[in-house]
């Protein structure tokens, strides 16, 4: 088990045997998920995973590094349009859509280290961001809504206002078979569940190391970390730069998911929603926040066959549930509970 | 011997208050120097302008002959400086062996950070409560897990701000001894301190500052034996 001690520290949670058998059954189990269930529930698991990059990012931001933001999704939305803007001029051919997947990161990477740094080294702290990163989410949207006019294109990418853009051709992996891989359906939710252990193993073990030790320096006292040597405005520009960025692969997938991307996804109810995840979960935890992301998405779907307001309702309820009980967030509360039951249980044993 | 650390008439004024005013501060390479002086004397204020918490209204500070003044703080911790404040500013919510891995990984390469912080684990005596939420120990334990914080930097330069207040007498000498132990090994320490007993343990010299000034320099018997410092430091003619 020395293999995972990388992966493994104070900053998560789950270490043993235990936990990572846990973890390998999950990942087979989903993996296999297109040959045990419809195809239906395969689209809405690919659908439920793709938001994990955004609430994974925002929990290294708000949970490691103690930066609130409240606007993911502004990098959510400039790269569904990057990407939407990119691959309609490029097309499909040779595997170009990975130029569009690539060039659209990147320049959601860029702005928001433009953001940071602004702001970081500009002397915008605490609840401020929060606001500057909302206005700057709902400053998009805004702007976004009113481009409906046929002047509002990007070479044949037009960019459609308040409908959004659509008909964005999907990734496509060259070579693999004739024509390229079409990445839909089961193909494209092998990708996105691949993609997503890879982010969770790979900021598991970034919270683990030098990097995550000092986030969670400046989150817990800012002028220790300063006096340690540290400067603390480098490491919050590079927390903020990731998960902008991983905003950005959620953003990317969900616009080629659904071949579409409106501004109301850089809207007010929009932007709360990752907050609500990631605070439910955990926000201090990657793993509470991936299990009460795919959790919530899952049940908000399920409300919303009866009436979308009713999921939104339920949405606030458990933030409010969250500010008052739980503050470490309720899978933590959950997780804690059960590990005391199970050491009281084993002292009643002995 | 050099001069490691010196202030070029530091001043800085709150409002119209002056907590330092045109301060001029000398301590030598290898030093242990003790500041002293009422409440108010603007030790503390001055601790600031030489960590960089403040910047000054006017002066220079300049640390091991560079001109720190316009340094951000961590650049200044980078050229050997290392400070312990007033009210302990350790992580409390982490537990006590992550404060002083997080502190020692600025230095110690990753192999050797487990036995540097079982090391210092020991030196502290905190290994007994290594995984206890550094916001529990008792006040004098979280001022030597500040201490440690602080050495773990093998600082040039030691600044502590009352490092024994809240600490038994027993505590205080141990502190003491500790500091001679790293000034034997060549650290430079200045301290502000309120406890007699503890500066005429540690120090050689030491400078009264009163009113933001540099009021009397000398040895604790040329301090004790100030008639003006008495009435100043001490309240009596």
């Amino acid at each position: 088990m020395s293999w995972l001690s990388g992966f493994n520290g104070p900053q998560t949670l789950g270490s043993g045997l235990g936990f990572w058998s846990s973890f390998a059954a999950a990942v087979v189990l989903l993996a296999a998920a297109p040959w045990l269930v419809e195809s239906y529930l395969v689209n809405n698991l690919a659908y439920f995973l793709l938001w994990t990059f955004m609430a994974l990012g925002l929990s290294v931001i708000w949970g490691h590094a103690g930066i609130l933001s409240f606007g993911q999704t502004a990098f959510f939305g400039l790269a569904g349009y990057s990407y939407g803007v990119i691959s309609i001029n490029l097309g499909d051919a040779n595997g170009l859509t990975w130029v569009a997947f690539s060039g659209a990161l990147l320049l959601t990477a860029l702005f928001a280290a433009l953001v940071a740094y602004f702001m970081f080294y500009g002397g915008v702290g605490n609840v401020f961001v929060g606001i500057v990163t909302l206005s700057i989410t709902l400053v998009m949207e805004t702007f976004m809504a009113q481009t409906a006019g046929p002047e509002w294109a990007i070479g044949s990418a037009r960019l459609n206002g308040f409908n959004g853009m659509s008909n964005m051709p999907p990734l496509t992996m060259p070579g693999i078979v004739e024509g390229g891989l079409v990445l839909e359906g089961n193909a494209l939710y092998w990708f996105v569940l691949a993609l997503a252990v890879s982010v969770y193993l790979g900021l598991r073990r970034l919270v683990n190391s030098r990097f995550g030790n000092v986030l969670v320096a400046i989150r817990e006292n800012p002028d220790r970390a300063e006096m340690l040597g540290y400067d603390v405005r480098l490491y919050q520009l590079a927390a903020f730069t990731l998960g902008g960025a991983l905003a950005g692969v959620s953003g990317v997938l969900y616009t080629t998911w659904g071949s579409y991307i409106t501004p109301s996804s850089m809207g007010l109810t929009a932007a709360a929603l990752p907050i609500i995840w990631t605070a439910a979960g955990g926000r201090k935890d990657i793993t509470t926040t991936f299990v009460a992301t795919v959790f919530l998405l899952w049940l908000s779907q399920t409300l919303a066959v009866k009436g979308a307001q009713y999921a939104l309702v339920l949405m606030g309820v458990i933030l409010l549930l969250v500010v008052l009980l739980a503050p470490d967030g309720l899978v933590l509360l959950a997780s804690r509970a059960l590990a005391r039951t199970a050491a009281e249980l084993r002292r009643r044993r002995t | 011997m050099a001069t490691l650390l010196e202030t070029r008439r530091l001043t800085k004024s709150f409002g119209g208050l002056f907590a330092s005013r045109g301060v001029n501060l000398a301590v030598e390479a290898g030093e242990i120097r003790c500041l002293i002086g009422p409440n108010g004397a603007g030790k503390s204020t001055l601790f600031k302008l030489i960590s960089g918490t403040y910047r000054p209204d006017a002066g220079q500070v300049y640390f091991d002959g560079v001109d720190i003044t316009l340094f951000r703080p961590y650049r200044r911790i980078n050229q050997g400086l290392s400070i312990k404040f007033q009210v302990p500013g350790i992580f409390v919510d982490l537990s006590v062996e992550h404060n002083l891995r997080i502190a020692l990984q600025r230095l110690v390469a990753s192999a050797q950070i487990d036995d540097e912080t079982e090391k210092l684990l020991y030196f502290l005596d905190l290994a007994g409560a290594r995984q206890m939420l550094a916001g529990t120990l008792s006040h004098g334990q979280q001022q030597w897990l500040e201490i440690g914080m602080a050495i773990a930097l093998c600082p040039k330069l030691l600044l502590l701000d009352e490092p024994t207040a809240g600490m038994t007498p027993e505590e205080t000498f141990k502190t003491g001894e500790l500091l001679k132990r790293l000034n034997a090994g060549g650290m430079t320490i200045v301290v502000i301190e309120h406890d007699m007993a503890f500066v005429r343990q540690i120090a050689r010299c030491i400078t009264v500052l009163h009113f933001g000034e540099v009021f009397f320099e000398g040895t604790l018997d040329d301090v004790v034996n100030s008639k003006d410092v008495v009435r100043i430091y001490l309240g009596k003619e």
